[in-house]
């Protein structure tokens, strides 16, 4: 009994260091841990050859970080308890959109989770500006998105991503609040207000950490055939996409314009925008361009604003996704601006 | 004795269902067994991670997968 006891608590941990090995490990050596397979000149390989040679190549690469990834998920969704977390949100006040924009990273992995919670800051009485808030900061800077962009882009561009999309879903949820169309949304779920998170029985510590590795296994088959999926696609837009094109249209301020704009209606699953990013700044996208696009297309994506629309309306979700487009060109002219680079 | 199985449809919402179908068929027990599908429904029941299972209007367990055996158990304990 005392076996099955550690077992279950050792297991999960295990890999979640050895996950996060992987990523620290390099960063001290300079070498990687594990050997990593790379590609030379994508056209040369035969058509077939393409997908197969780019997923083995980020296959070598990524699953340490893809496991510490979905191993960290499951540590938060299981030790943080989302229940007293609404505790936070019980009264209306400026404090409560820093405290979205904050948890919204580690609240959730996976923006099929978001609409509950949406709902649920809401029936706390925080209004529906923190709402917003925590749903425009969920998709763009979860702690997969982050360690994504960090480790296949850079990370300066993943400190941008967390500090323009924290600041943009700040200003977006404060303006949506005043809005009339908000405020008589609002108005419906205040009457709902005080309801409390239920109280849920609590699990042994064993089994809370075995738990872990059941929510990292479930997000691993939501995420990883997607991903695949996503890394075929862009393996032939990495090895046919005419370099010219993509320097002419996605460099400069027009550049980062059309980054904030694609973002729409290219809907990316979760993690293949952080691969496909990657993959337009090896043809020549500009870093600012970059960045637009990965805080534009996970605030604005039609798949999300679909289910959100069900629960607050399309004025509600037409506003903050135009304003999050806004916010999204204004980062990347600021990163240009800045002249950070990658 | 009335179990609810709060979810909108995800495949760990059905396999908490199943669950709790085997588990009341095992102990022979008489009870009402619903699905709750509204997610505005289950937002005002405070339940903000699904699967969710609640006995007789009591949320016990929610944002994970119970058992056959779990289940079997707080049936016992009603």
């Amino acid at each position: 009994m005392m076996a099955k006891k550690w077992i279950k608590i050792v297991v999960p941990t295990a890999l979640l260091i050895l996950g996060l090995a992987t990523i620290v490990y390099p960063k001290i050596t300079g070498e990687p841990l594990t050997p990593v397979y790379k590609y030379h000149e994508l056209k040369e390989y035969p058509v077939w050859e393409i997908p197969i040679v780019y997923i083995f190549s980020y296959a070598s690469r990524a699953w340490g970080p893809l496991l510490f990834a979905f191993m960290l998920g499951g540590f938060f969704s299981t030790f943080i308890s989302k229940e007293k977390m609404m505790a936070y949100f019980s009264s209306k006040s400026k404090r409560n959109y820093f405290i979205a924009a904050g948890l919204a990273p580690v609240f959730t992995v996976c923006s099929c989770a978001m609409i509950p919670i949406f709902a649920g800051i809401m029936m706390a009485g925080a209004g529906i500006g923190p709402a917003i808030t925590f749903l425009l900061m969920a998709p763009a800077a979860n702690i997969m998105a982050i360690i994504f962009t960090s480790e296949i882009i850079s990370w300066k561009l993943a400190l941008a991503r967390i500090v323009f999309s924290f600041i943009g879903a700040i200003i977006i949820g404060m303006i949506v609040a005043k809005t009339s169309w908000g405020k008589k949304i609002e108005e419906k779920y205040m009457e709902m207000a005080g309801k409390r998170g239920a109280k849920i029985q609590e699990m042994r510590i064993e089994d809370k950490f075995w738990e872990t590795m059941h929510v990292a296994g479930d997000l691993a088959r939501r995420v990883v055939p997607y991903l695949a999926l996503g890394l075929v696609f862009v393996s032939f837009i990495e090895a046919y996409m005419p370099r010219e094109i993509v320097a002419k249209w996605l460099t400069g301020v027009h550049g980062v314009i059309l980054g904030g704009a694609i973002g729409v209606p290219t809907y990316t699953p979760t993690l293949v925008e952080v691969f496909f990013t990657k993959a337009l700044i090896n043809l020549g996208m500009s870093p600012s361009a970059a960045l637009a696009f990965l805080i534009g297309a996970p605030m604005a994506s039609i798949p999300s604003m679909l289910g959100v629309s069900r629960v607050v309306g399309w004025k509600v979700v037409l506003t903050y996704a135009a304003l999050a487009i806004v916010v999204a060109i204004i980062s990347g002219l600021i990163y240009l601006g800045l002249g950070v680079g990658l | 004795m009335k179990i609810e199985v709060l979810g909108t449809g995800c495949p760990k919402c059905k396999k908490t269902y199943e669950n709790a179908e085997k588990a009341i068929k095992e102990l022979g027990i008489e009870a009402e067994l619903v699905k709750v599908y509204d997610s505005i429904e289950i937002a005002k029941r405070g339940v903000l991670e699904t699967p969710a299972l609640a006995i007789d209007g009591e949320i016990k367990v929610a944002g994970r997968v119970p058992s056959k055996e779990e289940i079997k158990e707080m049936l016992k304990n009603e």
